[in-house]
């Protein structure tokens, strides 16, 4: 089974993007990928009221093809924590944080918290970690130490300029997981595989923005054995959103 | 023809050095016809003999290739003294310019700058980089030189978040001369965007290689949805065009 880590779902003009779940389902469709962790563009609370019942609904029309997260902003501290609770009873697998949308700093007391819920309801949360400030791998590893029971998946493993600080950071730290949508570099896949283990690696396209397709084919270019590439393709994501199918 | 717009090729200091004829067979392997290869930094500060190792494995080569010459515009009298040497003795059919690796802001290119102009030549800039070769920096060098085609690597902008992605597409609207290669360019729909709402004359397929993955970014603008037209102009007919690339013969010296 292969599962997208990372996909988005949205129609959010003030972004320029919309993008209703048909979409993404298309390109899963076209690149064989079976199943997709989807989560919108717009944090809550913010500049949409309706994300949540948005990407519920956007799973509740594909439930055998998508998986819900739900995408928050730290600072707004009771809300967001309200949302999170309402998010995971009524369906959601887990949270979705992008620093650079919220200005929440991942190592600071509004995140670490929401992370330290994370890790006591057994939910995973996908960070945005890239190449900006408070989002660099370092930022990840005062954030992991300070959860240590939530497990966090790093979305681009480092982007272009951090990805030997990701995987570091992972070397240092059991609760960091690198997903590998938008670094452009195969060849550091299979880096991190050997670094930090096949178990902690999943694969992610963040589509439709990236093509599922050419990001699928990076990871097989990465040149994984095959019982590694089974674990980034799907099987640890599996593993993470406790599916039993 | 399908022609990777950019590769660096010879000792480098920043990467794992790639000797040309390794380049051109992995080139092969991914279905590419011809090159346009700049060398890397040696190890040793001089370009001087980095363009004359290129030019030497160049001519040995039976592929298409073409060549530009790197200078270092900080050198002044000189880089544009070497530059004058690349195009004339050397054949080099462009310029390069890393502004990252001779650490030097974009706006200090004047002198390099002058002598494409003077000599019709385009100039490909290593763009994105913080502070030094921004997209809107790079805007800015090619509005000042409006005869000289300036290419911007990397989609014009290296973040994962995007950040610099509409920068990128508003100095490509800004500047009519200004040209950017798909290396890097996470963003597909991007590509499309480029190819398809602002001109596919200016958008080249490039790899960067080994900067970036040389088979995967020629799947990169493989897997892109372009027209046929346009896509004959992004895979190829763009660099032939610009850096006067023979389909049959590598260019001599």
């Amino acid at each position: 089974m292969i599962i997208d880590f990372h996909t988005h779902v949205d129609e959010a003009p003030a972004f320029g993007w919309i993008d209703p779940p048909d979409k993404i389902v298309a390109l899963l469709d076209e690149a064989g990928i079976d199943l997709a962790v989807a989560m919108t563009y717009t944090d809550l609370p913010g500049l949409n009221p309706d994300a949540l019942d948005y990407i519920l609904d956007a799973v509740a029309r594909f439930p055998d093809r998508l998986v819900a997260f739900v995408r928050l902003n730290p600072n707004y501290r009771a809300e967001a924590a309200a949302f999170l609770d309402e998010a995971v009873e009524r369906g959601a697998r887990g949270l979705k944080l992008h620093p650079t949308t919220t200005l929440a700093h991942p190592a600071e007391e509004p995140t670490v918290a929401l992370l330290r819920r994370c890790g006591e309801i057994g939910i995973p949360v996908l960070f945005h970690c890239g190449d900006d400030p408070y989002t660099t791998p370092q930022t990840f590893a005062l954030a992991a130490a300070g959860a240590p029971d939530c497990l966090i998946v790093l979305g681009h493993m480092g982007g272009y300029l951090h990805v030997e600080e990701a995987i570091a950071v992972a070397e240092m730290h059991d609760n960091l997981f690198l997903e590998t949508s938008a670094m452009p570099y195969p060849s550091l896949i299979r880096v991190a595989v050997d670094r930090i283990g096949a178990d902690r690696v999943l694969f992610g396209s963040d589509g439709p923005g990236c093509n599922p397709a050419l990001e699928l084919a990076k990871v097989r270019q990465a040149g994984l054995s095959a019982d590694d590439e089974v674990l980034v393709l799907g099987a640890n994501a599996a593993r993470l959103l406790r599916l039993s199918r | 023809m399908i022609v990777d717009a950019l590769v660096v090729a010879g000792p480098n200091r920043f990467r794992p050095s790639s000797e040309l004829r390794d380049i051109v067979a992995a080139a092969a392997a991914a279905g590419v016809e011809g090159l346009v290869v700049t060398p890397g930094r040696p190890l040793a500060y001089h370009l001087g003999p980095a363009n004359d190792h290129l030019a030497d494995a160049a001519g040995a080569a039976s592929f298409p290739i073409a060549r530009l010459g790197r200078v270092d515009p900080l050198c002044g009298a000189d880089a544009a003294a070497e530059a004058q040497r690349c195009l004339g003795d050397l054949g080099c059919t462009g310029l390069f310019l890393h502004p990252g690796e001779e650490a030097f802001p974009i706006r200090q290119a004047a002198p390099v700058m002058e002598v494409a102009a003077d000599r019709g030549v385009p100039v490909v800039v290593a763009a994105g980089l913080y502070a030094l070769s921004e997209p809107l920096q790079v805007m800015e060098l090619a509005a000042a030189y409006p005869s000289v085609p300036v290419v911007m690597t990397s989609g014009g902008q290296i973040n994962i978040s995007g950040l610099g992605m509409l920068d990128a597409w508003l100095a490509l609207q800004h500047a009519p001369n200004l040209y950017v290669m798909t290396n890097g360019e996470y963003r597909q729909d991007f590509i499309e965007r480029l190819a398809r709402d602002l001109d596919a004359t200016r958008v080249l397929y490039a790899s960067f290689s080994p900067y970036f993955d040389l088979q995967y970014e020629r799947s990169r603008v493989a897997n892109a949805r372009l027209d046929p037209a346009a896509r004959s102009l992004v895979e190829g007919g763009n660099a032939c065009r610009m850096f006067h690339l023979q389909p049959t013969s590598s260019i001599k010296h």
